[in-house]
């Protein structure tokens, strides 16, 4: 993503988006994880907590 | 030409010299069962097998077997008169004989001749450490490290490490890679709980495994938390703690490959870590410090969760290959939003 806004194929703000999401849908991933794997009380306190983290990533993307 | 091999000659005759006193005066310490050789026969040991390295290579064996005799002799007779069968003397006479030949052999030799030499030393001197550590270790623990070892230093390096036609590009190293991670972590935190207790164990397990692989860290907590469900409150901050650990990291990334992008990247990300941090700092604080956790842990090592976890994460591999194929560069957002559960987190501990 930042070798793409490197060579220009795209803009700052695309690649900025871009990376946050990854990042975001790594921790998700990490709470379908628990469930998966673990227990319910383990997916649903990782799904908080990964969740309040990832709002907060979107919202100061959009801002 | 030949100055400095005959400098460097000297050099290395009294650094046989010194490991073979180093382990001598170790022995001699020891005084276990009857000591018929400690800081004056080391050296020699460690200097005979310098010189004929040096000098006469071929003849290393020859050496070697002309020792064997007075020391076995000297076993035999410690055998009978103190009762002691112990080898550690003799084994460490045989070893000295080749290190001192090491340090002669080349650069590389007399480095790792240093190396064994001092490691060899502590090895010998924490004799009742070692022994106590063994004592404790239980049947299954010793059969789980037995298996651990297997997968590590056995399966690992026998696997290609290339992209497999039949396995549609695959690399099954890189996969199997994933099966030690979790694996190592599983067991790393089940001895770090029987260690320093199993709220902390846990917790350490996760700040340390999110250097290694956020991914294979949440496994292993979430295997170990199906099995123990007590344990969740901190299992919890171990995998948001792995999670978080990987903003930082992304943030490096960016910083080595585009670093006119940070400005804009750190402000996203660093927020995400800072409120990661702050919920985790909660967890921790809110998670109750079960005494009996300790007992739940029982399994040191299983095999089977994590080798269908490396299947899974085959499978999610192709996936994010098909994805990246059928989205291209066009769909920049789905791409990343497939992308990184594989090259995220994967990339920076795939080398």
């Amino acid at each position: 993503m930042s070798r793409l806004a490197a060579e220009g194929t795209i803009s700052p703000e695309v690649a900025t988006t871009g990376i946050v999401i990854g990042a975001i849908a790594n921790t998700l991933t990490k709470a379908g994880l628990a469930w998966l794997i673990g227990t319910q009380q383990l997916g649903r306190r990782v799904t908080v907590a990964l969740g309040i983290v990832s709002v907060i990533g979107i919202t100061v993307v959009l801002l | 030409m030949l100055d400095p091999i005959i400098d460097s000659l000297l050099l290395r005759f009294f650094l046989a010299l010194g490991i073979g006193a180093l382990i001598g005066l170790e022995r001699e310490h020891a005084e276990s069962g009857g000591i018929f050789a400690g800081s004056r026969t080391f050296p020699l040991f460690a200097v005979i097998g310098a010189i004929t390295q040096a000098f006469f290579p071929t003849l290393l064996s020859v050496a070697l077997i002309a020792l064997t005799v007075p020391l076995t002799v000297a076993y035999a007779a410690k055998a009978v008169t103190k009762g002691d069968i112990g080898l550690t003397t003799v084994t460490a006479s045989v070893l000295t004989v080749f290190l001192g030949a090491l340090t002669v052999h080349s650069q590389q030799g007399a480095t790792v001749a240093v190396l064994i030499g001092g490691v060899v030393t502590v090895l010998l001197s924490s004799k009742t450490v070692i022994h106590r550590l063994v004592d404790q270790v239980d049947e299954s623990e010793r059969r789980a490290s037995l298996k651990f070892i297997l997968v590590v230093f056995v399966v690992l390096p026998l696997l290609p490490d290339r992209e497999l036609e039949v396995l549609y590009g695959l690399n099954p190293r890189f996969i199997w890679l994933m099966v030690v991670f979790v694996t190592g972590l599983s067991f790393g935190a089940y001895i770090l709980t029987r260690s320093i207790g199993a709220k902390r164990g846990i917790a350490l397990t996760g700040i340390l495994g999110g250097f290694v692989s956020s991914t294979a860290t949440t496994v292993s907590m979430a295997e170990r938390t199906s099995e123990a469900p007590g344990i969740y409150q901190i299992s919890s901050f171990s995998i948001v703690v792995a999670s978080i650990v990987m903003f930082p990291r992304a943030l490096v990334e960016v910083a080595v490959v585009n670093p006119s992008l940070l400005s804009a990247v750190v402000v996203p990300l660093g927020a995400m870590t800072v409120a990661g941090s702050f919920i985790a700092g909660v967890a921790y604080w809110d998670s109750t410090t079960v005494t009996d956790i300790e007992t739940d842990l029982k399994n040191p090592f299983r095999l089977q969760p994590a080798l269908f976890f490396g299947a899974v994460f085959a499978v999610v591999l192709l996936g994010s290959e098909l994805a990246n194929t059928w989205f291209g560069e066009s769909g920049i957002y789905a791409t990343a939003f497939f992308f990184p559960v594989s090259r995220m987190s994967t990339r920076s501990h795939s080398h």
